[in-house]
């Protein structure tokens, strides 16, 4: 069965994607954590950013509805976390109802609006880096940043085994479906739950015997693997420099909120 | 023929941790060079015995020997680099985003030159037929190839003795044949665990027959394969 990979721009041939793996990781990486960390009254820096990333994608020929769509499938849980924010006490009550006892404050509401425009930035960010970097660069750019070679590991796992999953959550799928006659709800939730177990169990019998075939040629954790890379071409350098530069600056410019002065 | 013997077993029993007996007291010899067929119906204990004989499974010390070897803790990393066990299921074998890094993982792990490592991944890949699919994705190969490669990665590491757990199972009869006639160029001494008796009668001159945990008979293929009501007792015709 075919899926459309996570990476399925990823192998194209351009400027961005000739980059080298380290220096989009650093810097996509670095918007990340000033995104995160900007307040929402420096909206012009969260633009910013936003706007470094539409370039990469621009850049990149990445289609914009591909980024927006799988933004949209993580949206939901961001509204979510960021539910409970407008009610957090400090500075003015903006809406306030003695029936529900719920105040709704300023301070509460930029909190929201930060988080939904840091997470939303962030997400974009990410998208944008599995997009404009094949798998297995990234994980080779992610293991000479020295991340610690199990959770490198654990993500190429994930990478290997979630369209193996989703093909086999998809047969038991059709097995349920063509063994199935009406039935209300519960009955539907209840096959449901067993068709969890039961992918739960397979993939814990596919993970022992993958362990056993990682043992069989060899598999050491405590060795690290010698590796021999590319190395840092002049384009990267630059890529580096000016990304770092333009987020550390628009982070920086936060000083200039009026309320911050 | 002054052939050493590749592989001694002796007296091997093996348990479940759920008290189930796989292996009650299974010998065999296998000289450098052979190629045997194991045989036996589902659940006979032939994934069991093939586990033993890198060390996933072991009994206790003495009973199976690498070369003269005894496969204990200590010389696990040894046994392990000479004995090839390629996985039934290709998707349990090749766990990496690529071939070449799946090819690569044996020589890496033995610490090899990044040099020594390229040559050894490009030579394996010739002798299974996927030379130049280094880059690919084991997710978007087919069952043949993946097969292929699988049976590349413990090339890539020299093994000397290969041992096969049911090499044809989900073959199409073209990848079949295909996969037989690479098993017969590659050579080495080989161990193929099966129920596909023909695929038994073509590679192999030695057939073991594993029942119920135990050796029924060990003999020339011609023998054991004739013996119609022989076979129909153990489940397999």
């Amino acid at each position: 069965m075919r899926h459309s990979f996570l990476d399925k721009y990823a192998y194209q041939d351009t400027p961005v994607h000739r980059l080298d793996g380290r220096a989009k990781v650093i810097v996509l990486g670095a918007t990340i954590l000033a995104a995160v960390t900007t307040p929402v009254q420096a909206w012009w820096a969260l633009a910013g950013y936003a706007l470094l990333i539409a370039c990469l994608i621009s850049l990149a020929r990445i289609p914009l509805l591909h980024v927006v769509t799988r933004w949209l499938v993580i949206l939901p849980f961001i509204l979510l976390a960021a539910l409970s924010a407008p009610f957090l006490e400090g500075g003015r009550t903006v809406w306030s109802s003695s029936m529900l006892g719920l105040n709704v404050s300023e301070h509460g509401l930029h909190v929201a609006a930060g988080a939904i425009a840091g997470s939303t930035v962030s997400v974009l960010a990410l998208i944008t880096l599995v997009s404009v970097t094949p798998m297995p660069s990234l994980l080779e750019a992610l293991r000479r940043l020295r991340v610690p070679a199990v959770f490198v590991m654990l993500l190429s796992f994930a990478y290997r085994y979630l369209f193996i999953l989703v093909d086999e959550a998809e047969r038991l799928e059709t097995a349920r479906e063509s063994r199935s006659f009406g039935g209300g709800r519960l009955t539907h939730m209840r096959a449901l739950g067993r068709m969890i177990a039961s992918l739960l169990v397979r993939s814990f019998g596919r993970a022992e015997r993958v362990y056993a075939a990682m043992l069989s040629r060899g598999y050491d954790a405590s060795r690290p693997i010698p590796e021999a890379g590319r190395r840092f071409e002049g384009h990267d350098v630059a890529f580096l420099s000016a990304g770092l530069v333009l987020v550390i600056g628009l982070r920086s410019s936060v000083i200039w909120i009026p309320a911050m002065r | 023929m002054d052939s050493r013997n590749a592989i001694e077993i002796s007296d091997l029993h093996y348990r479940f941790p759920d008290g189930t007996v796989a292996l009650q007291g299974v010998t065999l010899t296998v000289r450098e060079g052979e190629k045997v067929g194991l045989l036996g119906p589902n659940g006979a204990g032939k994934t069991t015995l093939l586990l033993h004989l890198n060390g996933l499974l072991r009994g206790p010390d003495s009973s199976v020997k690498v070369f003269g070897e005894a496969v204990s803790r200590r010389a696990i990393k040894s046994v392990r680099r000479r004995v090839g066990l390629v996985f039934q299921n290709p998707d349990d074998q090749l766990f990496c985003p690529t071939v070449y890094d799946d090819v690569a993982f044996g020589p890496q792990n033995m610490g090899l030159e990044p040099h020594e490592v390229h040559r050894r991944v490009n030579d394996a890949l010739r002798e299974v037929g996927m030379e130049g699919a280094d880059k690919r994705s084991a997710f978007h190969m087919s069952a043949g190839e993946k097969k292929r490669v699988a049976i590349a990665t413990v090339l890539a590491m020299d093994s000397v003795i290969l041992a096969l757990d049911e090499p044809a199972s989900n073959l199409d009869p073209r990848g079949r044949r295909e996969l037989i006639e690479l098993l017969k160029t590659i050579g080495r001494t080989q161990i193929i665990a099966t129920h596909d008796l023909d695929l038994a009668r073509q590679l192999c001159a030695r057939l073991v027959v594993l029942s119920g945990g135990k050796v029924a008979a060990d003999g020339a293929s011609e023998t054991i394969l004739s013996d119609h009501q022989f076979l129909h007792a153990h489940g397999l015709a």
